[in-house]
């Protein structure tokens, strides 16, 4: 079975500037890997690329197998690519529920003739929706929570609904771009359980996030990113000993 | 306030039906002309001013080009059944197409524009084709105009009377509300209002911006077109003057002033731009002045419309819940 997602020789500039250069990466199916750098190291650059925002000035992307390199994000997100941002990007005026049927509508197929006559095929499709919706909802705890305006939601929720609406899109690989930025230390723990939650149930997460307690705790593998390199890849403790990794975070010994 | 508002959300289907049923009524109880023709003009541009909001309300795309397409329809109908004796309804029918074909062709380079540059580039359309129409003799016969545009008729049929047209209108426009309702309400409309509100997460969850940029484009203008075909079988007679930039002015000022993306909002803000005034009639030099100061008191009052940012669908999901949590409530304290 191929990785669900393939990095090759990736290099990303903006202008003169370098933001990743030459990063190679793969996750396999049903693993959680982190990835973890100092502000500015390329991370969310990444992100951006693999889900097509960006194309890459050089090397490829594969989806299970698939060169996937300077596709619309729209075809990456079919082909099951779905992902958080690091600033929440929820649709704000919008209900919590709608947002969670939004994140569907890669797989919903009724189109313009079959909405404007209501045929069967829509109402069948729209109930198919709702209960999936009524799933993930509940499993996200936001089920009370579904008819309220996104906009009016507290701020751990609207965390929680932005993976419930990457969710809807029953994704190959589910992108989280900091989850745990902004939480309380109870926020972080529970989303902790959530995203150990969403592995039993056999997701595959790649994740960025500061929390390096939150990163150890629920990473297999972790790689890590400095000023657009690729500094180290490996388990939680491997990582951790690194000493190029804590020279990266906490600066270089003088002596 | 909230009262009000539920009342509206809990029998929103019919006080529509009621609604129509009273427009139906209307004209057996009304019978003076002038009275008639305020109605048929008031539901014409309620209909524009649908089709306006599904394109800047729920898609988020301000057009200031939108008397064009109008102008496109009018002409297309009008130039059809003066040359060619076409009856209306083919008329309209081509003037749908017409409307959709030139949106097609603009929506296609620069509809991957976003905010104001949109805006410049159908302000700039609206004055190409009113110059086109102005300019060009043989096809549209310039300041001249075109007259003689037969009532409208349709298999044969004519409708004479006031009362024959203004059900002609009544069934356009309940027709374009419900087509518009019918999207808006469906995956597709869910689609169109991400893309208002974060077009870039909404393609990473699957959305086709592009494609729905262009199909909404095309389908609002395609409504207007027959709004401007109905116009000119209704008035007989259209100029250039009809269609500037100004007239794309006064249909914005509707969708806001009732609420961007409210369809109940723009039947109300349209109703109350063309009924308005009329009834000042009296005062019709200041009739520019009453529109700034609505538009004024509007802005510093509710600056997103008189029903914007108001989701009768949201409002009746949350009041058929509050009703549930109360049963679910009552039976735990029996």
């Amino acid at each position: 079975m191929s990785s669900v997602l393939r990095v090759i020789g990736v290099t990303q500039k903006f202008g003169g500037l370098k933001a990743l250069s030459d990063i190679h990466m793969h996750i396999e199916y049903g693993e959680i890997v982190g990835i973890i750098g100092p502000n500015g190291a390329g991370k969310t650059t990444l992100f951006n690329i693999v889900t097509g925002i960006y194309a890459p000035t050089e090397g490829q992307i594969e989806l299970d197998g698939e060169d996937i390199t300077g596709m619309n994000p729209h075809l990456i997100a079919r082909r099951g690519f779905a992902r958080t941002f690091q600033n929440i990007r929820l649709f704000a005026k919008l209900s919590a529920m709608d947002n969670v049927i939004i994140g569907m509508h890669g797989h919903t197929k009724v189109n313009l003739i079959d909405a404007i006559f209501h045929t069967p095929r829509k109402r069948k499709e729209e109930m198919e929706c709702n209960k999936r919706a009524e799933e993930i909802l509940k499993l996200m705890s936001l089920w009370d929570d579904r008819y309220a305006l996104t906009a009016s939601l507290p701020y751990g929720k609207q965390r929680r609904l932005e993976i419930a609406r990457a969710l809807a899109a029953n994704p190959k690989l589910l992108l989280l771009d900091e989850p745990a930025a902004g939480m309380n230390e109870q926020e972080t723990e529970e989303l902790l359980h959530m995203v150990q939650k969403l592995r039993n149930l056999g997701y595959t997460i790649l994740l960025i996030e500061h929390d390096m307690k939150f990163v150890m705790n629920v990473c297999e593998r972790i790689y890590v990113l400095n000023y657009g390199e690729l500094l180290a890849e490996g388990n939680p403790t491997t990582v951790r000993n690194n000493p190029k990794v804590i020279e990266a975070y906490l600066g270089k010994e003088d002596d | 306030m909230n009262k009000i508002l539920n009342f509206f959300a809990k029998h929103m289907n019919k006080l529509a039906v009621l609604l129509v049923v009273i427009l139906a009524l209307f004209p057996l109880f009304f019978n003076s002309s002038y009275v008639l023709r305020i109605v048929t003009i008031c539901m014409m541009y309620v209909m524009i001013a649908l089709s306006l909001n599904l394109l800047t309300g729920f898609l988020g795309l301000m057009t200031m080009g939108h008397a064009a397409f109008w102008g496109i329809g009018a002409y297309a109908a009008a130039i059809l059944s003066t040359r060619a004796g076409f009856g209306m309804g083919t008329c309209m029918f081509a003037a749908a197409i017409a409307a959709g074909l030139f949106s097609l062709l603009l929506g296609l380079p620069t509809l991957r524009l976003k905010g104001y540059y949109l805006t410049v580039v159908t302000l700039g359309f609206c004055e190409i084709i009113r110059l086109v129409e102005m300019n060009s003799m043989e096809l549209t016969r310039g300041p001249l105009g075109i007259a003689g545009i037969p009532s409208p008729n349709l298999f044969g049929f004519r409708f004479n009377s006031n009362r024959s047209v203004f059900y002609v209108m009544l069934v356009l426009v309940v027709v374009s509300a419900l087509i518009i309702h019918s999207i808006v309400h469906s995956r597709i409309g869910l689609a169109i209002m991400s893309i208002r509100e974060d077009d870039l997460a909404a393609s990473t969850m699957g959305v086709n911006v592009f494609l729905y940029k262009i199909m909404v484009f095309i389908i609002s203008s395609m409504i207007v077109g027959v709004a401007g075909a109905f116009y000119a079988h209704y008035i007989n007679f259209i100029d250039p003057s009809s269609f500037t930039t100004a007239a794309s002015m006064d249909m914005l000022i509707m969708a806001i002033l009732g609420g961007l993306g409210s369809i109940p909002g723009t039947i109300l803000g349209a109703s109350i731009l063309t009924i308005l005034p009329e009834t000042i009639r009296a005062m019709a030099q200041y009739r520019n002045l009453a529109y700034g100061i609505i538009i004024v008191i509007l802005m510093m009052a509710k600056p997103d419309g008189i029903l914007g940012n108001v989701n009768f669908k949201y409002i009746k999901q949350r009041l058929t819940l509050n009703k549930t949590e109360a049963k679910v409530g009552e039976r735990k304290d029996e």
